[in-house]
């Protein structure tokens, strides 16, 4: 539990400094909580140092393989040993470093946030935790860059380096899945055993590379390291502890820490060598342009941090050996020189190197323990710095797998080092030395002592351990080295003399080199202008997210413009693509086996009229009434094929159907204007018929691929149970009143729900109907011709004994309810038509909505009957009767249904046709009197 | 024929259906009392409309792991329906929880609101737990119908009715579809009961190659398709996301979305397992589709709402990678992740409903400069939302992401995740976005009209914690899902 407790403590109490008011009360609570973690670390150590892993599992989500487990492996203890310890000169230092005005408690609660995630990283056991802290990172990074908000650089650094760390963790997400799948287990020690498989395993690759993006993403390695100078503008505490000992150091501690199993393979080399070689060289060359002091630590720390990734990527145990004692000195003198340059911004005002000279005089000591963080980066014998340099410079010698090309190793880590030099002296030089200052923004003196006190502690061990390396350092790398090695660990003794040697000879032409470097320094800053426009990555990365950017502009002018049209015809685009997919290349043939029947000349004529109806009424549909014409015919052919194969039933409604949608549609296009402007380009014109003939050649193409192979229908079973079940010969009939009475029941009710709805839609609403036609004239005068009137009102009883008839025989012949009530309200809307709504409506008194009530009411009585005498809902019956004059009939209860169906469907097509043509009723009667108006006065004139 | 109609009589076990009956029933009550409420007054109608949603999470509930049959095997509620209703119930909830001061401020509380909520999550739940094509349909018509009304509910203002039309013109193409292929599978295996289907499919498998059994189950999948905005089936979404109320855009986006999923899966894996090769194909060039689409537009949004309505799109592309899988870990993290998404989608939008005015013409990126500052709870709050929608630890985004994916690269589908993952690192930028404008820029405004309305707030704080609680122990509602899983 204690041991869960070291990074959770950070976690859970990241809050707590942002509890108080007090800026001491912030600090020290945010340092207490450090330092209880640091005691739960320490309390491990004995255990470690003996060599022993002590482990904590919790089963957390097991459905994901996901455990809540830690370990402290000695390579975990020494980097959770510089997280808190950094991490509590940093709490120290920033109490002083943060001015009043900012928002002190919140910046402890982002740097503990932040210390408690980089823990979990170093301690977790499972990968898929280690991955939760490693986002956590990210994100409270991204907080602690962005800390001095309104600023434009921090605003841009926190999202640059939040959208590529981030974007690296998400690859490494991938990475470890495929990790874990490889393995079967997220269990770091049970992967740290599985080597063999990894690299025999075909995914191997791709696993490598997901988890380098990440890793090389966080640790800013060649061509990911703009980020990390762009991150520069976040306050120098912050820069001190994430850019120097932890957060970029998290990159190269995942690649030491899967050293063990990733690394031996060529592709590994291959990899992770050059990135380093070229970050190494790279980043250094960078520093020594930069007039930001804190941008030249920045590209030095990406430097230091392709210097490790070099040496993993070498692959030899000595290397990575070597690697791990340069991270532990790295931190060490980088915290340090980040605070003194935070120390030098603070009491200077600027951290620009050009302004920046002559501060010895002012601030003696920072200027003594710059010089020592300087020589130490340098590598300069006595430091620190220096024995992990020139370790690596051996090493650097080594053959490896470049084979003839070898040299290009030790040649570029000589120059990167000759680079080093030369930054690290400017570094001391530029600003403490040369000509007095003239334009500081504040006077310059030393800081408080609270102040400089982290530095001086951190410099004082780089000169310790580059005096005793043995007794200081050794125990920690070699701990720490062993638990990544193992069996490996080489017994090296680090010492800083190991006689006259190649490495030695390459130390002293850095050092020698770089000093010349530095004095041909202004020559050197001419030549290599170009390098800072072009060599900066933010440039790049602008560019890719502008062109990202400008791919989603150019996709979503291609696919949303708004245009209803649009969408439908990459909806109709899209179905076709689908539809037909599976059958391109498809071995199955698509016409089925049944050979088709023959033609004959009538079937085939009515198929003609019927394709030139439809593409006529297509071709004229600005030309409404032609456009209705041609509907009506491909209607009327509809009703003809019908009859052609014995259908009449069908004919029948359809045939009335026809009639009342002829009728709706002339009153509703009556009130639209006449005629519509061309409002699409011939290209949308093209694209729409190609579209069309697609999908009606797909669709044709499934119809005939369904009827040319052999199917039941269930039609059988209808004409078979048609008379005995329901006691009807009309088989179309008896379906709708009986054996799907219930459908019929709900269809009717919609019929009346709609009615209504349209009713209440169209309530108050008035349109005005246009005067004239489109080439200016008025309509007919005479709206309610004579002779029509005088022909559709002897019509109506006529007709309405012929719907009587309709419905009576129903049962038995083509007819029925559903008809009859079309019939009937045909010929009463005809008398609105014919004679005008100011004559019918005080003869035709009947409230619509009281017929269609009862249609219902009757339909559901008939259902609720055969309950009463204990049948099931709607269950019909019938019986016989021989009536006078009429002869046998049947009586079914069926035939209530039926008649409700009729009511309801008289009711509610009235209701809808009726209040449709009275929308204009008003306007139209004042036209009329205009109308006649202005004919008077033509008369009048004459 | 009396036999059959007794034996569909005895077959309707009301227990299949109760939770939807419960809302069905509970909406048209409400229908009636709204229309006796005096105008304006609606506040007792949402509460009423809660009210009934928890008994029916309640009635979900006590069913788990007591798969109800009904009406002849045409509703099945198992424990995949139970998950998906209570998503469904879920997000409604959190909807009107959202509503009723948005509707006051937008001026336009109109009392059938509720109800219709009500009606569409009880089309939801047939959606989820119909075993017969009929009842998916009618579930599906049911929701479709519903929401075409809310989404052009305020009928004053000219957006929202842009969006309730294209919606419905849309959807009534895409129904068809739906239909037609619905027609050919009963016109193939002479049943629409899906278990139905796939045992003829067993007794006859030469059906798999039959034009009118493929060719009617990818029409019958379009219209799902175009129901989970799946592009190129997407094209609605953002008019009529942007348009629409944005507390019916925050619910749509979640429930109804999920429950064409439901709809999805069940009928894919049980009727169309013959196409599983085709489909396979299908299903992942769609997520891939879809997931780039989506965050390829989404960079380029300068309104909120309709950013957020590409990025459901994108998120829409991720739980298909679950699709993809077609196994019980992916249909697992389907309804993981679809719970997720309830949370942190509709969480956002409620953020986005505090911040607008009346009129809505405060929803660009501009119009949250500093708010982070200004009003510190509502930025936390949406931060968290962002940091679970770009699939952030510890936010129950990462966990909802990681188990989809995981489940692809058990199939094998190594690629798909990659190419999800990538498409996750573009989607960061446009979220950072938001909290870059959120906390890095000088706050333009006061944001004094910001009230914070208390019923929203609760729906924020029910959705941050579902966010943090599925981030940090999903361990036993992910257990509940895998229990779903198909």
């Amino acid at each position: 539990m204690t041991l869960a407790l070291i990074p959770l403590l950070p976690l859970l109490g990241a809050l707590i400094p942002s509890l108080f008011r007090s800026r001491n009360l912030n600090a020290l609570s945010a340092g207490a909580i450090a330092g209880i973690s640091m005691l739960l670390l320490l309390l491990q150590a004995p255990a470690v140092f003996n060599g022993e892993m002590p482990l904590a599992s919790w089963s957390w989500i097991p459905a994901i393989g996901l455990n809540f487990a830690f370990r402290v492996s000695g390579f975990g203890f020494m980097f959770a040993f510089l997280i808190l310890g950094i991490g509590l000169l940093i709490v120290l230092y920033a109490r002083f470093y943060i001015s009043a005005d900012d928002p002190m408690g919140r910046f402890y609660s982002y740097l503990l946030l932040f210390m408690g995630s980089m823990l979990g990283i170093v301690l977790s056991e499972n990968i898929m935790l280690l991955m939760m802290f490693w986002e956590l990172t990210s994100i409270s990074s991204f907080l602690l860059i962005g800390f001095w908000s309104y600023r434009t650089d921090a605003r841009e650094g926190a999202r640059q380096a939040l959208v590529i760390t981030g974007g690296g963790g998400l690859a490494m997400i991938a990475g470890f899945l495929l990790l874990g799948h490889i393995v079967g287990s997220f269990e770091l020690t049970t992967i740290l055993a599985a080597k063999e498989i990894i690299h025999a395993h075909h995914l191997y690759p791709i696993t490598l590379i997901l988890i380098l993006l990440g890793a090389f993403t966080k640790s800013a390695q060649f061509p990911f390291q703009f980020w990390l100078p762009h991150a520069m503008a976040a306050p120098t505490p912050v820069s001190a502890y994430l850019h120097s000992a932890t957060m970029v150091k998290a990159g190269v501690f995942l690649l030491a820490l899967l050293f063990p199993v990733l690394s031996g393979s060529s592709l590994w080399f291959y990899i992770v060598t050059p990135v380093g070689l070229i970050t190494f060289m790279f980043a250094a060359y960078m520093a020594m342009f930069k007039d930001d002091l804190k941008g030249l630590l920045a590209y030095s720390t990406v430097s230091h941090l392709g210097l490790i990734t070099l040496l993993l990527g070498l692959g030899s145990p000595l290397a990575a050996f070597t690697a791990v004692f340069h991270i532990l000195n790295h931190a060490t003198f980088k915290a340090g020189l980040f605070m003194l340059a935070g120390i030098i911004d603070h009491e200077t005002g600027t951290r620009d190197m050009k302004r920046l000279s002559g501060l010895w005089k002012y601030m003696p000591i920072t200027g003594t323990l710059t010089m020592i963080g300087s020589a130490s980066m340098a590598g300069v014998p006595l430091f620190n710095g220096f024995l992990s340099k020139e370790m690596f410079l051996a090493e650097t010698l080594e053959p490896n797998l470049f084979g003839a090309f070898s040299w290009i190793v030790p040649l570029g880590a000589t120059l990167a080092a000759i680079f080093a030099v030369a930054y690290s002296i400017r570094m001391v030089h530029d600003v403490f030395f040369k000509e007095p200052f003239t334009n500081l923004p504040k006077k310059p003196h030393e800081p408080p002592h609270g102040m400089r006190l982290p530095a001086e502690i951190l410099m004082t061990l780089c000169v310790l351990v580059g005096l005793f390396p043995m007794t200081l350092a050794a125990p920690m790398v070699n701990m720490a080295a062993g638990s990544i090695l193992g069996a490996a660990t080489p017994d090296y003794h680090i010492a800083i003399w190991h006689g006259l040697n190649m490495a030695l000879a390459m130390s002293v032409i850095a050092l020698a080199g770089g000093a010349v470097f530095y004095l041909q320094r202004l020559r050197l800053f001419d030549s290599h202008r170009w390098c800072m426009r072009y060599c900066d990555g933010k440039a790049t990365f602008e560019a890719l997210i502008r062109g990202l950017v400008q791919g989603g502009r150019t996709l979503t002018g291609l696919m949303e413009n708004g245009s209803l049209q649009r969408y439908i015809a990459l909806l109709v685009g899209a179905v076709f693509v689908l539809g037909a997919s599976p059958f391109f290349g498809s071995s199955v043939p698509f016409i089925g086996p049944l050979a088709m029947s023959s033609v004959d000349p009538v079937t085939l004529i009515m198929g003609l009229v019927l394709i030139v109806c439809t593409v006529a009424t297509v071709v004229n549909h600005r030309n409404r009434i032609l456009s209705i014409i041609m509907l009506g015919s491909v209607g009327l052919i509809v009703s003809l094929s019908f009859i052609r194969f014995s259908a009449p039933d069908l004919a029948l409604t359809q045939i009335s159907v026809e009639v009342v949608t002829i009728i709706l549609l002339m009153m509703a296009l009556h009130l639209l204007p006449r005629t519509t402007p061309v409002e699409s380009s011939s290209v949308r014109r093209g694209r729409d018929i190609g579209l069309s003939v697609l999908a009606g050649g797909g669709a044709a193409a499934l119809m005939l691929a369904v009827l040319s192979r052999p199917y039941d229908t269930i039609a059988g079973y209808f004409l078979e149970n048609s008379k005995p079940g329901g006691g009807g010969t009309n088989v179309v009939n008896v379906i709708l009143v009986d054996f799907r009475g219930f459908d019929t029941l709900g269809e009717i009710t919609v019929l009346v729900i709609a009615g209504l709805v349209i009713y209440a839609m169209l309530h108050n609403f008035e349109l005005t109907a246009p005067g004239i036609d489109a080439l200016g004239r008025p309509w007919v005068q005479d709206r309610f011709p004579m002779i029509l009137a005088q022909i559709t009102r002897p019509l109506m009883p006529l007709a309405l004994l012929f719907a009587a008839y309709i419905f009576l025989r129903g049962h038995n012949e083509p007819g029925g309810g559903f008809i009859a009530g079309l019939i009937v309200a045909s010929v009463l809307i005809l008398q609105y038509i014919s004679s005008g709504i100011v004559w019918t409506r005080p003869r035709l008194t009947v409230d619509n909505h009281i017929i269609m009530a009862w249609g219902l009411v009757i339909a559901v009585l008939t259902g609720v009957g055969s309950w009463v005498i204990g049948y099931p809902f709607l269950t019909t019956s019938f019986t016989y009767l021989t009536w006078p004059l009429v002869g046998k009939f049947e009586v079914a209860s069926a035939i209530a249904f039926d008649l409700g169906v009729f009511l309801a469907v008289v009711g509610s097509v009235m209701l809808i046709l009726v209040k449709l043509g009275s929308m204009n009723s008003k306007d139209a009667e004042i036209v009329s009197a205009s109308v006649q108006k202005a004919k008077e006065k033509k008369e009048g004139a004459h | 024929m009396e036999n059959l109609v007794q034996e569909a009589i005895q077959n309707v076990n009301l227990h299949a259906v109760m939770p939807s009956l419960i809302l069905s029933v509970a909406g048209m009550a409400l229908l009636l009392v709204a229309v006796f409420s005096p105008r304006g007054k609606t506040a007792h109608i949402a509460w009423l409309s809660i009210a009934s949603l928890i008994v029916a999470g309640i009635v979900t509930i006590m069913g788990w792991n007591d798969t109800q049959y009904g009406f002849a095997g045409s509703v099945q509620l198992d424990n995949f329906a139970a998950f998906f209703s209570m998503i469904c119930i879920i997000a409604a909830g959190l909807a009107i929880l959202m509503s009723d001061e948005y509707l006051k401020r937008e001026n336009f509380p109109v009392g059938e609101y509720y109800p219709l909520i009500l009606i569409t999550t009880a089309g939801a739940m047939w959606m989820v737990s119909g075993t017969d094509l009929i009842t998916i349909f009618l579930g599906l018509e049911v929701l479709s119908v519903s929401l075409y009304i809310l989404a052009g509910f305020f009928r004053d203002q000219v957006r929202c009715n842009e969006a309730g039309l294209k919606y419905f013109f849309l959807g009534a193409f895409s129904t068809g579809f739906l239909l037609y292929g619905m027609a050919l599978l009963y016109g193939v295996s002479g049943t629409t009961k899906v278990y139905d289907i796939a045992a003829y499919i067993q007794a006859n498998p030469d059906t798999t190659t039959n034009v009118m059994f493929v060719a009617g189950g990818l029409l019958m999948l379009t219209g799902f398709f175009f129901k989970i905005a799946a592009a190129p089936f997407h094209m609605w979404t953002p008019d009529v996301y942007q348009g629409a109320p944005t507390p019916i855009t925050a619910f749509m986006s979640a429930g109804p979305k999920a429950a064409a999923f439901a709809a999805l899966i069940r009928v894919t894996f049980i009727c169309l397992e013959g196409m599983q090769d085709h489909l396979t194909t299908v299903f992942w060039v769609l997520a891939v589709l879809t997931m780039t689409v989506g965050n390829l537009i989404a960079l380029n949004q300068k309104d909120l709402k309709r950013m957020l309505a590409y990025s459901s799109i994108a998120h829409a592309g991720y739980a298909m990678v679950g699709l993809v899988a077609w196994n019980e870990i992916g249909s697992a993290g389907i309804l993981f992740y679809m719970l997720v998404y309830t949370f942190m989608n509709m969480g956002a939008f409620a953020i986005l409903i505090l911040i607008g005015r009346s009129g809505e013409e405060n929803l660009t990126l501009d119009g949250v400069t500093g708010l982070g500052y200004k009003k510190p709870m509502l930025g936390i709050a949406f931060s968290i939302f962002l940091f679970a929608l770009m699939g952030l630890p510890p936010t129950a985004g990462f966990t909802g992401k990681f188990y989809i994916f995981a489940g692809a690269i058990n199939s094998g589908y190594i690629w798909l995740a990659v190419l999800g993952v990538l498409n996750s690192a573009v989607s960061l930028y446009y979220y950072l976005r938001i909290m870059i404008f959120m906390y890095f820029k000088e706050p333009q405004e006061d944001y004094a009209w910001v009230k914070i309305y208390p019923a929203t707030a609760v729906s924020i704080v029910i959705s941050v914690i579902g966010v943090l609680y599925l981030g940090i122990v999903p361990g036993s509602i992910m257990q509940l899902a895998r229990m779903a899983g198909f």
